[in-house]
């Protein structure tokens, strides 16, 4: 992840629009994998986006005649205990889990950019107070972190959202300082002081730009971990309040009918567990497509 | 011949014996053996002198005895007292306790015990919640050694019933004074069981008390309480044999414990209610057409079969059918959505309002929940639920920060416990008189109710108060909800309550 290249470096190696299309198109072919996932991504995602169109029932809607129902002609994924239609509440649910990871990192992702960069470019007592309050943050598990805060803020998908960002951004501080750091002194960076560029404007136009690979990377797996981060609050009841469908509450409603409705629990948490997996694929994928040092290998 | 015939008579007659005893009267009492029973949750204090949890509750009956019991015809008898005596006015009570009782410590429990018990729940600098109950009392004192003499500022009907519980348990002096605040991780009673360990959120143990005054019992070697939140986990660990007893088994689990050879359920019908609070001291809820516009838009039938899968029965009032003052004549809120947004018209709401509902997050307080949010939502009631955990539940409700909050009450075994505590004026300093519900008439009948003991007149009375009570519509009453706990069939001689705390821990034993 430590892609500290020089621009000109960049421009050199990276190919042109039209080399570059083709270049992607061989990178996914030797990576079927990565082409799975970013396809099953994108179904996932558009189903998501589409819910309100796609599912066959209002998700909250209960139907006390059709309670626990087995997958069938009229409920494709069967009912929960109070006669919901699981398929339309798992589409519902998506939405939420893909809200919460991406508004979580982006959170992170604004706070710690803003954070790191500015401790990193002029250090001082910015920095050394900064990244003390991060070691203090990162001391604590992130699940444990994130359940604290979620319980002081208050239950409801906004402070879930928050909590997560709160506990991602000292990582985006961090990486962001560390990339900042080794950018600094380099010699197309002093180049840039030495033609009497101001400082924010050197930080903002040829720092920034060439440390985004690493972040974006770090921003994709942080992703799959925020989605489970809200899925496990949403399981502890301090995410998204009932009877807004989410899966980690339907886990949790879920559980208990492991033996009689088994079909809600696996097929929620088979969503769940896919949708984390193909993030975590689809991450790995981009880290080596963003990687300069990989890409000399192919 | 004759010799034969004697020799097949005798067979004949050992036959007969044999099979007529292995076919009639009860199983004999094995004794011996490790009781093992997951709780819902951990003791809060193993003194009772500020209790005010559930699980406390159950774990008491192992280490103490009350002065009064619950027989299973669920009258009052005495217990650690032999007699009783109460003075015409009803304002005096003579206990003459029972001779021969030895508190765990080898202490004797005598007069003066019963006299430090007693002044140690009134003293207000102890700050007990179980003074409350005990309001009435005036002084206690000592006649003779084992005569104790308890006089009333005035007559108190649910006096006995009240020592049944908490408020009847005695604790060894010598151990208040060794333990002090410890007192709380040391219980010193003169229960069958007596403490060995207790290991925070995981385990109580208690050992059999060999010189229990019940010459004979307990039949168990050891009680252990293990702490298990999880309704799911708990009836697995019943399943798999490592627990005996299983309290509080979620009703959609009962097939499960039926369809299950080694298991039994033990479903009885209980003196408690299902409700939810309204705040009466804010809006919407200080309106009491808004009130009642809620009371008829509740499905409780609906209720009834989808969350308690058809167990219980739907609720009209405070006091339950299974006690005594219950009200048949009472006029309860059928479910009628279209009453109800005609009452929001009513109240100059026709756009209906918004609320925030305070649930348990538990699942079946979500299934609840999720239910009177559909079917209140259909007359114009919208509320939002917000799940949180019983501590910030209760601290809100104290506080009355919230709106409606979602909750039940167990039930006690005289009426006085289901309707003063709640609706009297007096509860919302100190009681759970919540909702900040006043109402003089009610105020009126509740105090007249506690000062008589015929039992025609209290159950008149009640049942007016009742109908104040339901009119105003303070609280929604949704399910009467039964005990339900499941056991392994090993488990003999269990005896369950309608009080779902209260459980004879001596009498259980083990079959091999």
């Amino acid at each position: 992840m430590e892609t500290t290249v020089h621009l000109a470096e960049r421009v050199a190696r990276y190919p042109r629009r039209a080399a570059r299309a083709s270049w992607l198109i061989r990178f996914l072919r030797r990576n079927p994998v990565v082409l799975a996932a970013a396809g099953a991504l994108a179904v996932i995602t558009a189903a998501g986006i589409l819910a309100p169109h796609l599912a066959p029932h209002d998700p909250a809607a209960q139907d006390y005649s059709a309670l626990l129902t087995s997958p069938g002609q009229r409920h494709l994924f069967g009912t929960d205990h109070l006669g919901r239609d699981l398929l339309s509440r798992m589409l519902f649910g998506i939405r939420v889990s893909l809200v919460a990871g991406l508004a979580s990192v982006l959170i992170a992702a604004a706070v710690g950019l803003t954070v790191g960069a500015v401790a990193g470019f002029w250090m001082g007592w910015w920095d050394t107070a900064t990244m003390r309050v991060v070691d203090a943050l990162q001391a604590f598990p992130i699940l444990v972190l994130a359940t604290a805060l979620n319980a002081v803020l208050g239950p409801g998908l906004g402070n879930t959202i928050m909590a997560v960002g709160v506990v991602y951004a000292p990582s985006f501080a961090r990486l962001t300082r560390g990339q900042v750091l080794s950018l600094r002194h380099r010699e197309f960076v002093e180049a840039a002081r030495a033609l009497g560029m101001a400082e924010g404007r050197v930080l903002v136009r040829h720092v920034l730009p060439n440390i985004l690979g690493p972040l974006i990377v770090f921003a994709s797996v942080s992703m799959a971990t925020a989605i489970q981060i809200e899925a496990s609050l949403s399981f502890l009841g301090l995410g998204v309040q009932p009877p807004t469908p989410s899966l980690g509450a339907m886990l949790r409603e879920g559980y208990p009918y492991l033996e009689s409705a088994s079909w809600w629990p696996l097929l929620t948490g088979t969503l769940l567990a896919g949708l984390i997996l193909c993030l975590n694929f689809f991450a790995d994928g981009l880290r080596d497509l963003l990687d300069p040092r990989l890409q000399g290998r192919r | 011949m004759t010799r034969l015939l004697s020799v097949c008579t005798v067979v004949v007659l050992l036959v007969v014996a044999t099979v007529g005893g292995l076919g009639h009267g009860a199983p004999a009492v094995q004794r011996g053996g490790r009781l093992t029973f997951a709780l819902r949750g951990d003791a809060v204090t193993l003194d009772f002198l500020l209790s005010t949890s559930p699980e406390d509750r159950i774990i008491y009956r192992a280490v103490y005895d009350p002065l009064f019991e619950i027989d299973e015809n669920l009258n009052v008898v005495p217990w650690l007292v032999e007699r009783w005596d109460v003075s015409p006015d009803g304002k005096v009570y003579t206990f003459s306790l029972r001779r021969g009782v030895k508190f765990h410590d080898g202490t004797d429990l005598n007069a003066e015990a019963v006299k430090i018990n007693f002044d140690r729940i009134l003293n207000p600098a102890n700050r007990s919640p179980l003074r409350a109950d005990m309001a009435s009392v005036q002084r206690v004192d000592v006649v003779d050694s084992h005569t104790v003499r308890v006089a009333l500022s005035e007559p108190f009907a649910p006096f006995l019933s009240i020592l049944t519980d908490r408020n009847g348990y005695i604790v060894s002096p010598a151990a208040i004074e060794r333990h002090g605040r410890d007192l709380s991780r040391n219980p010193v009673g003169t229960g069958p069981f007596q403490f060995v360990e207790w290991v925070k959120d995981d385990r109580i143990t208690f050992r059999r008390n060999a010189a229990y005054w019940r010459r004979g019992e307990p039949f168990l070697d050891e009680l252990v309480f293990r702490v298990v939140p999880d309704d799911t986990v708990r009836l697995t660990m019943l399943r798999t044999g490592q627990v005996d007893l299983a309290d509080w088994v979620d009703p959609r689990d009962v097939r499960k414990v039926k369809a299950s050879p080694h298991l039994a359920i033990y479903e009885v019908e209980s003196f408690g209610f299902d409700m939810i609070r309204l705040n009466v001291s804010r809006p919407p809820f200080d309106n009491k057409l808004v009130r009642q516009a809620f009371a008829w838009a509740v499905d409780r039938e609906a209720l009834r079969t989808v969350a308690y899968r058809g167990t219980g029965s739907a609720a009209v009032g405070p006091i339950p059918p299974r006690m005594w003052a219950f009200d048949s004549a009472l006029r309860a809120y059928s479910y009628d959505p279209n009453r109800a947004r005609a009452l929001l018209q009513q109240a100059g709401l026709p756009g209906g309002v918004s609320f925030a509902l305070q649930v348990r997050n538990v699942p079946l307080d979500q299934t609840r929940a999720q239910l009177v949010q559909q079917q209140i939502a259909a007359a114009g009631l919208r509320a939002s639920i917000q799940l949180v955990d019983i501590g910030t539940l209760l601290g809100n409700l104290r506080t009355g920060a919230f709106e409606a909050s979602q909750s039940f009450w167990s039930g006690r075994v005289d009426p006085d416990g289901n309707m003063f505590r709640h609706f009297h004026t007096s509860a919302i300093q100190g009681g759970t008189n919540f909702m900040r519900y006043s109402n003089a008439q009610v105020d009126r009948l509740l105090d007249r109710a506690r000062e008589i003991t015929d039992v025609n007149e209290r159950r008149r009375l009640y049942a007016e108060a009742q109908r104040f009570i339901v009119d105003d519509a303070p609280m929604i009453f949704t399910n009467y909800f039964p005990v339900l706990k499941a056991a392994s069939k090993r488990v003999q001689g269990l005896k369950v309550l309608p009080d779902p705390s209260i459980l004879s821990y001596r009498e259980i034993w083990l079959q091999r």
